[in-house]
């Protein structure tokens, strides 16, 4: 036995009708063995799920809370250093003796090498040393002071 | 920020328990539903609550939790409930051990008609019972339509229904053997 009007005893229940339709509905339900019967059933379903019992545990409450507002790690590169005034000035006075020592040396250029004609130890650059090409034999160079090469 | 966190907990006293009772209907099981719960106000902590208009965070919660319970499920679709029974049965020290068995029993039979729902069927009813949300909120939480809703808890009901009378058929044979 059913009736095409149960799915109305759901939402009857629940408020979710219109007030003429609500009444007409009631007046049917209290005809209806069917409807009256399931308006029954859910009304104690409804009570069977609502008084399903949570008791919660306070501890695990006030943990889990605590854990929640606990204010979340900052970042290496967002967290701020708090320094002394003159600890901070003597940081700023090194890092400018550092730079004013360093900063000359840095610009400086260095010195051209001055080439001493008469110089015993530096006469073989003036000629090419056919030593270093194949021994000289298949070599046919013709050697000229690097000085008058160069004009 | 002092009274944001003010804000924040009154808001957590309010929801906490609520929440954690529809998680462990939903799931099944307290120590998840309790640490989804906490999860669900982490975000809500982090979202910011003053971004939400009024009255919106415990739907907001609702809905997170639902989802977050959504992934458990299907994370651990074949867990066993014995552990979460064993601790309800054996875990509560109560000055009332009869008290607490009886409460417990209760627990376990609607956790396990609600358990033969489907989830969406099943959320929809518990909001609607426990939660007494209009169609329309469990609407928002749910993000489905209003006419959807009212076909979900009517065939929870339904169900819900038969499988109570299947229950009680079956024990009144047991009783006649």
């Amino acid at each position: 036995m059913s009736c095409n009007l149960t799915e109305k005893v759901s939402l009857w229940i629940d408020g979710e009708l219109a007030a003429d339709e609500a009444e007409r509905l009631a007046q049917h339900v209290a005809a209806c063995p069917v409807c009256s019967s399931a308006r029954a059933d859910f009304l104690r379903l409804r009570r069977q799920v609502k008084a399903y019992e949570f008791t919660p545990d306070l501890e695990a409450r006030q943990r889990a809370l605590a854990q929640i507002l606990k204010p979340a790690p900052v970042p290496l590169w967002r967290r701020r250093l708090a320094v002394p005034v003159p600890v901070f000035a003597v940081i700023v006075l090194m890092i400018a003796v550092a730079v004013w020592a360093i900063f000359p040396r840095l610009v400086a250029k260095p010195s051209p090498a001055v080439l001493q004609p008469n110089d015993p130890a530096r006469a073989s650059q003036n000629h090419f040393d056919l030593s270093r090409f194949d021994h000289g034999e298949r070599a046919e160079i013709y050697t000229a002071p690097r000085q008058a090469a160069t004009r | 920020m002092a009274s944001h966190n003010e804000a924040f907990t009154s808001v957590f006293d309010a929801v906490y328990a609520n929440l954690c009772r529809f998680l462990e209907c939903l799931l099944g099981e307290r120590a998840t539903a309790q640490d989804i719960a906490q999860e669900s106000f982490l975000r809500l902590h982090r979202f910011g609550l003053y971004r939400l208009p009024p009255d919106e965070a415990r739907f907001w919660l609702f809905r997170v939790a639902r989802n977050l319970a959504l992934n458990e499920m299907q994370k651990q679709q074949t867990r066993s409930r014995l552990s979460a029974e064993a601790a309800v049965a054996f875990g509560d020290q109560t000055p009332d051990p009869e008290g607490a068995f009886l409460r417990a029993e209760s627990n376990r039979l609607v956790r396990d008609l609600l358990g033969h729902l489907p989830e969406r069927q099943r959320t929809a009813l518990l909001l609607r019972e426990q939660e007494e949300m209009s169609y329309r909120e469990i609407a928002r939480v749910l993000g489905i339509s209003e006419g959807n809703v009212k076909t979900d808890i009517f065939r929870a009901r339904r169900l819900l229904r038969e499988r109570w009378h299947e229950l009680h058929g079956t024990a009144a044979k047991l009783c006649e053997r």
